[in-house]
């Protein structure tokens, strides 16, 4: 009889020969790893939480983006459609582990040809490419610039994305404290085109090579000063 | 000519050979049999491949005996081929190591995957095995959907992951029953350290 044979070595699937429950456990690293890829960020952070051997699974995915940047305040990291914003404005400390394994799987698809290397020290494992135009690192709160434009996300969409706490941020700066023109901008919201860019935002082009510890000492230095 | 003066052929349409649709014969490992279309196997590299080597004309298909998928229960084959055949002669994604594209996942296929985890944890495995690169993409994506807006606590729950604690008893039992041996090297090594000893030999 012709017969479909254990091509690779496998338990089988469900069955006879399977155990009695099949489960996560049970799935071989490959198929994990297809799973974690298709986590979004804060799923994997989480998975990453739960035990050793899932945080080993979850730091051997890598994570593609298209962008990051990572200013005194916030980071926004735009992977394909979707732009994930983190503020970190209070508890800086806590963000550190994030981003310390944020830059570890990161895969950058950047494609500003303007680099500019300026004498900092950082160099040696960064390269800064600074915007038109500079805000001082101190200030709180960032001005969204004329011409709005947003992703097109759906109400769902903004549930993923991180950005109520930075927007109810510069509200009273740009939309005034009335709640009811609040609830409505975040109507509108998701007809708007594309993301502001962050103004004073440095992009940070991260080099593979770095050792964690470099990189933990590096946030340390940039988050530290404002704790 | 013109296409008016162009002469009228009557055709019989009978004398026409109709391509017959072949359908193909699998077997589950619990003897459930299925009938699947040559256009929704192309979905499968495996079968693909396994068909065209054996090159079985229609009767063949009627004749012989159902092609066995040995590692895959009749549940789980029931929803691969229901899926094999919705999908059948879409294209199949190919990996070319850009950047990763966005999976979505299809009404039917939503509907196909409201089914219990340990079922999807099948599919995913059975998706692979036999390779079918789209249906894995959604399956994972179904699983990693899962996870969302879960708090590690939550997480455990969900995917049934043991504790790092769970972890070294069930890696040391493993030891233990592979090597009985082990545990009393183990010990005895323990043992001559407690002592003070600094060599185990």
């Amino acid at each position: 009889m012709p017969s479909v044979r254990k091509a690779k070595k496998k338990e089988d699937v469900g069955g006879q020969g399977a155990k009695e429950e099949t489960n996560w456990n049970n799935l071989p690293n490959e198929l994990k790893h297809a799973c974690v890829k298709e986590m979004t960020i804060e799923t994997r952070w989480k998975l990453r939480q739960t035990s050793h051997s899932e945080r080993t699974l979850v730091d051997s995915v890598r994570l593609y983006a298209v962008d990051i940047r990572l200013s005194n305040n916030f980071l926004t990291l735009t992977r394909n459609a979707t732009t994930l914003m983190i503020h970190f404005k209070f508890h800086r400390s806590k963000y550190i582990p994030f981003l310390v394994y944020l830059f570890t799987v990161l895969e950058l698809k950047t494609l500003d040809p303007l680099k500019v290397k300026t004498k900092s020290l950082w160099n040696l494992i960064y390269e800064r490419l600074p915007h038109e135009e500079e805000i001082p690192k101190a200030k709180e709160v960032l001005p969204i610039p004329s011409g709005i434009i947003l992703p097109r996300f759906t109400k769902n969409d903004m549930q993923k994305i991180k950005i109520q706490r930075w927007l109810r941020d510069v509200r009273h700066q740009v939309f005034g404290s009335d709640p009811e023109n609040w609830y409505h901008l975040f109507e509108k919201i998701a007809d708007w085109q594309n993301f502001p860019p962050v103004v004073g935002a440095e992009i940070i082009v991260y080099d593979s090579e770095i050792k964690a510890k470099m990189l933990r000492t590096f946030l340390k230095d940039l988050l530290g000063k404002f704790l | 000519m013109s296409v008016e003066n162009a002469p009228v052929v009557d055709v019989d349409e009978a004398a026409i050979p109709v391509e017959k649709k072949m359908y193909y014969r699998f077997e589950s490992n619990d003897k459930k049999e299925f009938r699947v279309s040559e256009l929704a196997i192309q979905q499968s590299e495996t079968l693909n491949r396994l068909v065209e080597a054996m090159g079985y004309t229609s009767e063949d298909v009627e004749n012989k005996p159902a092609i066995a998928i040995e590692n895959i229960d009749g549940k789980t084959l029931k929803l691969v081929f229901q899926w094999c055949e919705h999908h059948k002669g879409e294209a199949i994604p190919v990996d070319d190591g850009s950047v990763p594209k966005i999976v979505e996942i299809p009404e039917f296929d939503a509907k196909l995957m409201d089914i219990d985890n340990g079922l999807l944890f099948k599919l995913i495995w059975a998706a692979d095995y036999l390779n079918i690169v789209q249906l894995l993409n959604v399956s994972c994506k179904k699983v990693a959907n899962m996870a969302q807006g879960k708090t590690p606590a939550q997480l455990r729950r969900v995917y049934l992951l043991p504790s790092d604690e769970e972890d070294e008893a069930a890696k040391r039992a493993a030891q233990e029953a592979q090597d009985p041996r082990a545990r009393e090297v183990e010990e005895e090594f323990e043992e001559r350290k407690r002592q003070g000893g600094n060599s185990f030999f």
